[in-house]
């Protein structure tokens, strides 16, 4: 069981994080002045969801915030307190805190420090108090208040009577209509019989109830109809039907909460003691009913029901409904008209939601191992077209069994691609923590952030990422004075863009701060002994020092950025995934890092070359050309540098089995050299004894069993078993010598 | 093997040889025992890091044990064979002369490791008595064989640079 309900966990956290997703992108679109019913209502839901769950497991600190922030959401939600900027920012923070409970929750640690936030959010639901009793008339009045206002008794009535109203028609039977107390709220009746699978799906019943039971639930009758004889009983089904009562003071949206984890086709019936109906709507009128304004559309996905057909549609409806026939409804009406439309869409996105949501959640190792599979497919594919003559491949339909083959790889690289979005979700918290140390305001525009790249890619660009917004902020943008005095507006602006060129994610990173204060920079840079004094030295080169190991600017070390550490990082990172950084640098414009990303880690377009009796993979991406030199072509500038001539340039050589001091290897005579491009060094020529073919290989990490190598990106293994490595060029071919000459010589080119 | 566990402490152990001395590990880590195989040979790695090896589709370095605990490295032979085990959740393969056995020791039985002179310290756990079994069941005698702490001899500290 605990194994379940680890599992069961570990899905409501997997919802958590998604909830905070939307969340934050609500809040953050309410921040920029989207205050609309549907983006509230987003991050309530949101909220409301963690909440939920984490009742259920028993996370008290969590629950508590989260129930104390969904309040006043809910106020806002009903338009009680207005979404203004302040009310939107405190949400922010306590948009924080919630996801510090959320991962002090997923790893059983103290949970964050509330207090100051709680007092802050009580302080909003305080103002609204206040708000109210000074001016009763223009708080939005509940619905339900206002009906009681009027003070008529409910009848019950056949709605057919309504058309006057202007109504649709609408048949309805109200039969059995216990008058309404409309003083107390009755109890609640609830009626919960888990799905036969329920227990084996780790849906244990026992939570559920105790949850209820905290709520002041009592357990009034077990119907045991469906038990089977000792014959036939399975004692890991589920066959009780449990009916409990609530107090009416319970909220309805608690209750179905503590349902949030329970077995779709579960048994589920929620009602308010006698006073209850159901109601036969033949046309989709369910948001006529809404017209009322008297009622929430229950946030009930039919499905779940288990009730019957979808058409025609059944709803519940409680049973208050029927006082709508009295006079003072009608003039009630008008004025309700608007809230009532507003709550429309709500109603047609949560309908929508039932349908769309067709995915289902797949453990990432399976997908890996489905992944591994396919490249070995990949691989048997293209070791069967080498030993088949053209002809015969034909034959035995190869070229459609290598389409097909191709097809299914690209089908599970996409199930492996996610919107970069994730990786992105995490800098608005980061800036709004930076703007608080450094007193800047930053604005933040994202763009393409549903672009897709491999899981992998995602995590791992997070770090530089960091790093670079860090820069940005801490560096590039000016503070509000000085921005002033540029002629900038004082806060400053932070562009985050992705998109996709070829087989390669670009990620863009862009401030319109101050831009690379190259003097400084330089100064620096000879002050450490990065550059030599009198080292000619252009801009571009300039800016790339920055990534120079050890290098920093910062006047004083900041707790931000500044540890001289942070750009470095950043490019070691990216070269690492196989990427490229660019920086481009306007003084007073701002700065722009570029970083260009390969789309997958897992796949590699490869050309395979041999040396002695080992073969190595070369990516394609970084080859230009072959060169098969004629004599003289390659010549020794000193005994351990060579250059070989091309179209009148020269251009260096490196001999691989050198560069990886394989001291058996002999070269022969007509060694093959491959001229390559390097972010490091420029273009170069690598010697290899022959190329063997160009085919794609599944990468395999060093690191999984051993450490990386430098100058290594992997491994493949090939058709016959053995095992190629595979060539990190940047890292190959990068000048290794002192790192003054490693910073100058290791620019972008 | 849980069943064997019980409160008697017992514990078994697989024993193998390099030059004439007695080695032993857990028998949990162990993954397979396969023939020697020339690996692919790695740039940039310490002399002991044979090199790497595919096992059934990962990419799994080979390394000399002797060398490893800094003995002279072992010389091949048609019974070198490689084990591969699993140290904290990663695989390595290691070079070893010859498998003896697989033997049931008592947790009690295992004395701790006097400050021995090795090359890597604490790989060597600790030290028990075994009966070396061989073809001629009278030639039976008792032998002392070392038993290895495999996370000592863990492989994924990143060596700083190639040579």
């Amino acid at each position: 069981m605990s194994d379940e309900l680890d599992e069961i966990q570990g899905i409501f956290f997997e919802e958590c994080a998604e909830g905070l997703a939307v969340a934050e992108q609500g809040l953050s679109a309410m921040a920029e002045g989207d205050v609309s019913s549907e983006t509230i209502a987003g991050v309530f839901r949101a909220v409301h969801s963690i909440k939920g769950g984490s009742g259920a497991f028993g996370h008290a600190a969590l629950l508590a915030f989260s129930h104390r922030f969904e309040n006043v959401l809910d106020e806002v939600r009903a338009g009680r307190i207005p979404a203004s900027g302040e009310v939107t920012q405190t949400m922010l923070g306590a948009f924080d805190i919630l996801s510090d409970h959320v991962t002090a929750a997923q790893g059983g640690t103290e949970p964050p420090a509330d207090a100051v936030m709680l007092e802050q959010l009580d302080a909003i639901l305080e103002s609204k108090g206040a708000a109210s009793q000074v001016s009763p008339v223009v708080t939005a009045p509940e619905p339900v208040a206002e009906l009681d206002d009027f003070g008529f008794t409910p009848v019950a009535a056949v709605i057919d009577d309504f058309d006057p109203f202007g109504f649709e028609p609408v048949a309805v039977e109200l039969d059995d209509f216990a008058s309404p107390e409309p003083a107390e709220p009755a109890g609640w009746t609830v009626r919960f019989g888990p799905s036969r699978g329920a227990l084996a799906n780790g849906g244990e019943p026992m939570l559920v109830i105790r949850e209820l039971e905290e709520m002041g639930a009592a357990v009034t009758a077990v119907d045991t109809g469906a038990l089977p004889g000792l014959r036939d009983l399975d004692p890991e089904d589920s066959y009780f039907v449990w009916t409990l009562t609530l107090p009416g003071s319970v909220a309805e949206q608690d209750i179905r909460d503590c349902f949030d984890f329970v077995a779709p086709d579960s048994l589920i019936e929620i009602a308010r003691a006698a006073a209850v109906v159901m109601v036969m709507v033949e046309e989709p009128a369910a948001e006529d009913f809404d017209g009322f304004g008297v009622f929430e559309p229950l946030p009930v996905s039919l499905p779940d029901l288990d009730l019957a057909p979808a058409e025609p549609m059944l709803t519940l409806v409680p049973a208050a409904a029927a006082p709508a026939v009295s006079a003072p409804v009608v003039q009630a009406a008008p004025a309700k008209a608007a809230p009532a439309q507003a709550e429309k869409p709500k109603a047609e996105a949560r309908q929508g939601s039932v349908e769309v949501a067709q995915s289902i959640r797949v453990d990432l190792s399976k997908l890996d191992q489905l992944l591994n599979l396919v490249g070995e497919l990949v691989i048997r594919g293209s070791i069967l077209s080498d030993r088949l003559s053209p002809a015969d491949q034909e034959r035995v339909e190869l070229p459609e069994l290598s389409r097909l083959t191709r097809q299914i790889q690209d089908n599970v690289m996409s199930l492996r691609a996610q919107p970069i979005k994730q990786a992105f979700s995490r800098v608005p918290r980061m800036l709004r923590d930076l703007s608080a140390e450094t007193g800047k305001k930053v604005v933040l525009e994202t763009i393409g952030e549903m672009t897709e790249v491999d899981k992998g890619v995602i995590e791992k660009i997070g770090d530089p990422l960091t790093h670079m917004i860090r820069n940005a902020v801490d560096h590039g943008i000016e503070s509000a004075e000085e921005r002033l005095a540029a002629g900038k507006p004082a806060e400053g602006t932070i562009h985050l863009s992705a998109e996709q060129k070829g087989a390669r994610i670009i990620v863009r990173v862009r401030d319109d701060g101050r831009g690379i204060n190259r003097e400084r920079v330089r100064a620096k840079a000879i002050e450490r002994g990065i550059i030599s004094a009198d080292a000619p030295i252009s801009d571009e080169e300039i800016d790339g020092l920055i990534c120079a190991p050890g290098f920093s600017t910062a006047e004083t070390i900041s707790n931000i950025s500044g540890r001289g550490v942070g750009m470095d990082v950043v490019r070691s990172n990216v070269e690492a995934l196989g990427g490229r950084l660019e920086i481009n640098s306007v003084p007073g414009e701002g700065t722009t890092f570029t970083m260009a990303l390969p789309l997958t880690l897992a796949i590699l377009d490869g050309m395979i070359v041999r040396l002695g009796d080992q073969r190595f993979v070369l990516p394609l991406a970084n080859v230009i050309e072959t060169v098969q030199p004629e004599p003289g072509q390659v010549q020794a500038t000193s005994p351990s540098s060579e250059v070989i001539e091309l179209r009148g340039q020269y251009l260096p050589v490196r001999r691989v089995g050198e560069l990886f001091g394989m001291r058996s290897h002999r070269v022969p005579e007509d060694s093959l050299v491959i001229i390559v491009e390097s972010e490091t060094a420029g273009n170069v020529g690598l010697m290899v004894d022959t190329i063997d073919n160009r085919r794609e290989v599944v990468i395999k990490s060093l690191e999984d069993n051993l450490h990386p190598i430098r100058g290594l990106g992997g491994a493949t293994i090939l058709g016959d078993g053995s095992i190629a490595l595979i060539l990190d060029i940047d890292a190959l071919v990068a000048p290794t010598g002192g790192s003054s000459k490693y910073a100058l010589k290791g620019m972008a080119a | 093997m849980s069943t064997e566990d019980s409160e008697l402490d017992e514990r078994k152990i697989v024993t193998f040889t390099l030059g004439n001395r007695l080695f032993g590990i857990d028998m949990r880590s162990l993954i397979e025992i396969r023939e020697w195989e020339e690996p692919t040979p790695l740039p940039s790695v310490p002399p002991y890091v044979k090199g790497v090896t595919n096992l059934r589709g990962s990419v799994v370095p080979v390394v000399g044990l002797s060398e490893r605990l800094g003995w002279a490295p072992s010389e091949l032979h048609s019974r070198s064979c490689i084990l591969v085990v699993t140290i904290a959740g990663r695989h390595a393969g290691f070079l070893v002369d010859e498998v003896q056995d697989i033997v049931v020791i008592q947790g009690s039985e295992i004395q701790p490791a006097p400050d021995v002179e090795i090359n890597e310290q604490g790989a060597i756990a600790g030290l028990v008595k075994i009966e070396r079994r061989t073809h001629d069941a009278a030639a039976n005698a008792e032998a002392m064989c070392l038993l290895l702490d495999l996370d000592a001899l863990s492989l994924t500290r990143q060596v700083p640079d190639f040579a």
